[in-house]
């Protein structure tokens, strides 16, 4: 968990031309390792929507067939408490899936706004914000993550609300970046002259600027968020049993790994849905930042 | 977003080498300045670090004084102790104190193993540090070469097969690539330990830097280093495993960086060898980034250290943490964030300064 | 007692509760001294001579008279010594340190009689002196297991004699001083280290840290280093006066269940305290390991609240029946894995004055509906807490109250969970407002005497049931509790508790749910490997084939 920083990248693009990249979105999604990508995510969201069809046992219940190997009857084998494992790993794609995704957007909405009130008007408000921003990227997240959700009480809530108070600064100094150098742009120099007030330019046109970076940012960081959520839940800090969950499913794993099939499949299905959000997002990147482009001639 | 990204180097690492609008603004003072412009912003980071993490542990709804007195405690005991532990004190008054006894290098007594959190940190980070460097060290090689492979075989099969497995290597889940290596490697073949630093017949070598293999070797005890590098090779190789893939990218983007340059032309002219060239150019010309790298990702693998080394019964500043947290135990959940945090700023100082001294454009221009 | 403290541990492990219980258990450190290690040379002392432990830790204090968990268990049983001892196979208590007691007919005052042969592990005579400072020391610490020594009043007439004296009846005093907390320290070493008896201790006391280094006892072995979170490592105390331990060198591994699973099935000379009954299902025809599953001490039980500002609902009798009929019992201990057993009553099968299977309640829902009626409350709704992140012989807190959800919600009673940090949970739990908890007991002693502290007006257990208040409806199981303290015949103190148990389960706010079983995996080369309920492993009689 930790160092699942993957997303440097998404530092100030801003002097990238906009019309520029947005032309690029649809062709870079159009490579192999997006599309890959693409049809992983889809069919974890077929799984989790299909949910209740696919998996037909009880995620649940426990039974007395315990720690029975992958077989006709059970795909996944059993776990210790005689639940088929297959169920839960279906099942439990309806807690990681969404969690993410709200995790994301609560982090994006801190994130921008603190960003954006911090880049628009600068000054000894952006020094106090960036400020709270440094401290809170120097304190040890995992740390500060578990002790809230320690303190709050360990629940999927508490957890995705600890990562969500961790994981905001990246975003504020994103949107930061990105509404200072649009912000410096002439016409909105302009525009404010002209007397146009500052939420008016903020919203007309420096928030253009801001959501396409942001957006893209948000979509590859909802592998992170799938990630960090069941590192948490690992610890037993995030769901709570006998609720399915994939990473409290990977710690059961360890707790009897001799079935080694307890905490392998669940652990493939954050692979998979992690590995798929960054094959996504690495190829947004390239168009955004073709400096570091990786794969494809568009260097030069 | 990640638990651990860093402050300034974020913006640093994607303006890569060469100056950039991005970059804050210190990067372009003098030395002296800049050194003493970072020095005092860390400082009022960790202050801020102090507070945080002290309001933080006074917030907790548990009553310490229940927690450590158990069930069965009588109201009068536990004022007794509430009394005796200044808990009743104002806010303030706490934390004064507690800064006072932090300056004079006291943290507290550890409500879990009754020892100073001084003490404790001093036992558990020299293990955490093994396997960070270890881990470190893993990562730089196996991720340098690839990324360096990579540029150099750019857009043709090898640098596409690089590219998946640096992306598998920052998208596996830590907790679950150590249970797979030790199904493999501890159950089914039997090749390594299953956890712990040694193996319990094993006498420990003779403290000197509290790193059991480096230890071992220095006072020349083979069979002892060779059963600590048992115990160590699984959780550092799990823990190197996100760096390889980041380590990678950031390589091959620096090495391309400095590919097209008009001195590398050059010396490709002169009919210098591609091996050449890459080692004495490419990686000179590269290495601020990925000295940027490492050092970010050195504070970020310690910390990563919690899920590892919990997996692998490794007594590291990592465990100690997450034991701290889920027991709430205050003195050292202040502790280990105090430290580690002083262990992030030391490091990211480092790096700036390392980046500036590598790359005078970037406080000059 | 009993049982909650804060410790997390990763789900997985088991035992992660620690128990203070009385019993503080732990170490004493001899001089030890043993600077650890320093004898670098590698020569590897250890081979067979080495028996390793692997557990995953539940620590607090070394210091005995300070706390107890079974990880310390273990090693305080190695280091240190007790007046009177019971075994894995016997609860009677039977001579140690003292060679004889003679109790009065009140059963008000015990004498024990000292052996003149034991000395600590640094030479010193252990005397009455020693025996008054260590009691003394763990009723003036005011910490967890002070309250054993409430209305106790100990002397020391002569170097060899040493008397306990209670105002009341007390015929538990043997099985009380046969516990961890009344392990019997080295009074001269303590002193030195910063350790006092006096009423001030709390306050000057300082001995605390000095025994996580150090141990100061009597026992077969002598602590010879601590490492937070890693290992304990005892070895053999040369000056110990009773017959010497098979092993030179005792380690306690701090080890997650899945890795002692492997561990024990590798090596030789190994234990693994924590597996699951589920988890060494697997080893049953690996010659290479014994299992041994036998019922553990703890008692799993639902718990209401009596107090009807704390709860309308979980204070009403009628409510609190139907709970007691609508569980489903046979569920319940499936969910606790093999050799869990129903809890008939509040005492385990491991004390004196259990009840039998026949009395055990069962699960009747056409009763439990119609009490759920007669209770007047409609579409009752009750939050269930219980302390999350932790489990029991393999038991998990979050999944047992979601087992009692279900139950009552098929009953038409709405039930929101509520898990809680433990910290948190012993700070809810010391108000004793809770509404419904699910929660655990391992009893200090094996005495059915210990159990009293459930009947209403007891200082513990039962206020934290709402049940500080002896009223004319609750006189009679008061005075019940009153007169098991109070019997001096071991058999009818017994019965007394059984009847006090099925009173309870007629109409009280304690459900017992089950007994837990705990198991013990060792390699088979190893021979006398039992379960101690109060010590979890007497190491020093563990030898091999």
């Amino acid at each position: 968990m930790t160092d699942l920083e993957t997303t440097p990248a998404a530092a100030p693009q801003a002097a990238l031309p906009m019309r520029l990249r947005r032309r690029r979105f649809p062709a870079s999604l159009r490579r192999p390792l997006a599309l890959t990508g693409l049809t992983i995510v889809l069919f974890w969201v077929v799984v989790m929507i299909a949910a209740p069809w696919i998996a037909s046992q009880d995620p649940i219940i426990p039974s007395s067939d315990l720690l029975q190997g992958p077989s006709g009857a059970h795909w996944f084998g059993t776990d210790q408490l005689g639940r088929d494992v297959f169920s839960r790993v279906v099942h439990a794609s309806r807690v990681s899936l969404p969690l993410g995704f709200i995790l994301v957007v609560i982090a994006v909405s801190i994130g921008c706004v603190v960003g954006a009130v911090s880049g628009f008007f600068g000054g000894w408000v952006d020094s106090i914000l960036m400020r709270i921003v440094d401290i809170v990227f120097a304190f040890p997240a995992i740390i500060l993550a578990m002790v809230v959700t320690a303190v709050l009480g360990p629940s999927l809530q508490n957890a995705v609300f600890a990562l969500a108070l961790v994981t905001w600064p990246t975003y504020a100094r994103v949107v930061r970046g990105l509404v200072m150098s649009a912000g410096k742009a002439e016409y909105v120099q302009s525009v404010r002259l002209l007397g146009a007030s500052s939420t008016r330019a903020l919203r007309k046109d420096v928030a253009p600027n801001v959501v396409g970076p942001v957006l893209v940012l948000a979509t590859l960081d909802i592998g992170n968020a799938v990630l960090l959520l069941a590192g948490l839940s690992f610890l037993g800090l995030g769901a709570q049993p006998p609720d399915p969950e994939w990473g409290a499913m990977v710690s059961e794993g360890t707790a009897n790994f001799q079935a080694w099939w307890i905490g392998t499949f669940p652990g493939l299905a954050i692979f998979t849905v992690v590995l798929a959000f960054n094959f996504i997002g690495d190829s947004l990147r390239d168009a955004i930042d073709p400096r570091s482009s990786w794969g494809s001639g568009e260097r030069s | 977003m990640s638990l651990q990204s860093a402050p300034t180097s974020a913006d640093a690492v994607t303006a890569g080498p060469g100056p950039s609008e991005s970059r804050p603004s210190w990067y372009r003072r003098p030395l002296p300045r800049f050194v003493a412009g970072r020095f005092v912003a860390s400082l009022v980071i960790l202050f801020g670090i102090t507070l945080i993490s002290f309001l933080l542990t006074r917030a907790v709804p548990a009553d310490p004084a229940v927690a450590a007195l158990g069930q069965q405690a009588t109201p009068e005991q536990l004022a007794n102790y509430r009394d005796l532990h200044g808990l009743d004190d104002p806010l303030v008054v706490q934390y004064v104190h507690y800064m006072q006894n932090l300056l004079h290098g006291d943290l507290g007594v550890s409500q879990q193993t009754h020892n100073p959190v001084m003490d404790d940190l001093r036992d558990f980070v020299p293990a955490t540090i093994e396997l960070a460097l270890l881990a470190m060290v893993m990562a730089t090689v196996v991720g340098v070469g690839f990324g360096v492979l990579a540029a150099l075989y750019r857009d043709r099969w090898p640098d596409h097969a690089l590219r998946v497995i640096s992306l598998s290597g920052i998208s596996v889940p830590v907790f679950w690539l150590a249970l797979v290596l030790l199904y493999l490697f501890f159950y089914v073949w039997g090749l390594l330990p299953g956890g712990g630093r040694l193996d319990p017949s094993v006498i420990p070598p003779d403290q000197i830097t509290g790193m059991y293999t480096l230890d071992a070797l220095l006072q020349g005890q083979w069979s002892v280093f060779v059963d600590a590098f048992k115990h160590i090779i699984l959780p550092s190789a799990v823990l190197a495993a996100a760096s390889i893939g980041l380590l990678t990218r950031y390589t091959r983007s620096a090495v391309l960086d400095v590919v097209d340059q008009d001195y590398v032309r050059a010396a490709r002219a002169q009919g210098l060898s591609e091996r050449t060239i890459v080692w004495s150019y490419v990686m000179r010309a590269a290495m601020p980034s990925v000295i940027t790298v490492i050092g970010l990702l050195f504070a970020s693998v310690l910390t990563g250290a919690v899920l590892v080394e919990n997996i692998f019964a490794w007594p590291g500043i990592g465990r100690y943490g997450y034991q701290a947290a889920t027991t709430l135990d205050l003195p050292a959940i202040m502790g280990v964030s105090i430290f580690v945090a002083l262990v992030y700023l030391v490091v990211n100082f480092v790096v700036d300064l390392l980046y500036g001294v590598l790359d005078p454009r970037i406080r000059v221009t | 007692m009993t049982s909650l403290r804060p410790q997390g541990r990763p789900r997985g492990r088991r035992k992660s509760l620690a128990f203070i219980a009385l019993g503080l258990t732990s170490a004493l450190a001899l001089t030890a001294c043993s600077s650890s290690g320093s004898d670098s040379g590698g020569s590897s002392s250890g081979g067979a001579g080495t028996l390793v432990v692997d557990t995953s830790f539940v620590m607090t204090s070394f210091d005995p008279d300070r706390a107890l968990t079974p990880t310390l268990s273990v090693a305080t049983r190695g280091m240190y010594d007790t007046l009177l001892k019971t075994s894995a196979d016997d609860s009677t208590p039977q001579p140690s340190v003292a060679k004889s007691f003679d109790a009065s007919e009140d059963a008000k005052t015990y004498t024990f009689h000292l052996r003149d042969d034991v000395t600590f592990s640094d030479g010193t005579k252990l005397t009455s002196a020693d025996v008054l400072f260590s009691f003394q020391r763990l009723a003036n610490l005011k910490l967890g297991g002070s309250y054993l020594m409430d209305g106790l009043t100990v002397s020391a007439p002569d170097a060899s004699t040493f008397v306990v004296k209670s105002a009341d009846p007390k015929p538990a005093i043997p099985a009380m001083v046969s516990t961890p907390a009344f392990v019997i320290l080295n009074s001269a070493q303590v002193k030195a280290a910063g350790g006092t008896d006096a009423a001030d201790a709390p306050k000057t006391d300082k001995a605390d840290t000095w025994f996580n280094s150090n141990s100061a006892g009597s026992g077969p072995y002598v602590l010879e280093s601590y490492k937070a979170d890693d290992s304990i490592t005892l070895v053999r105390n040369d000056k110990y006066w009773g017959e010497a331990p098979k092993f030179d060198k005792v380690v306690i591994r701090n080890m997650p269940a899945a890795t002692q699973l492997l561990n024990v099935q590798r090596g030789s000379n190994e234990i693994a305290l924590d597996l699951s009954a589920t988890q060494s299902k697997t080893l049953a025809t690996n010659k290479s390991v014994t299992v041994l599953t036998d019922p553990s001490s703890a008692v799993f039980r639902l718990q209401l609240n009596m107090d009807p500002s704390a709860s309308a609902v979980s204070s009403n009798p009628d409510f609190q029946a139907a709970v007691r009929d609508g569980i489903n019992y046979d569920a319940m201990v499936q969910l606790a894995g093999d050799g869990a057993i129903q809890a008939p009553g509040l005492i385990p099968s491991t004390v004196p004055g259990a009840l039998s299977d026949s009395d055990a309640v069962q699960q009747d829902l056409d009763k439990a509906k119609q009490e759920l009626a007669d209770s007047g409350i409609s579409d009752p709704s009750v939050t269930l807490s219980y302390p999350s992140g932790i489990n029991v012989n393999g038991l998990d807190f979050a999944t047992l109250a979601a087992r009692v959800q279900a139950d009552l919600q098929a009953m038409g009673v709405t039930v929101k969970l509520q898990g809680l940090q433990v910290s948190n949970y012993l700070s809810e739990w010391a108000k004793g407002k809770m509404e419904m908890t699910v929660t655990y007991n391992l009893p200090d002693y094996l005495d059915p005497s210990y159990y009293s502290s459930f009947v209403p007006g007891s200082t513990s257990d039962a206020v934290r049931a709402g049940w500080s208040q002896v009223t004319p409806e609750n006189q009679d199981l008061a005075d019940l509790g009153a007169q098991i303290n109070s019997t001096v015949d071991d058999d009818e103190r017994a019965s007394l508790a059984q009847e006090l148990q099925r009173d309870l389960n007629e109409s009280s706010p304690y459900v017992p749910l089950m007994q837990t079983a705990q198991t013990v995996v060792s390699s088979a080369n190893l021979s006398g490997v039992k379960l101690d309920p109060l010590w979890t492993l007497d190491v020093a009689a563990i030898g091999t084939n």
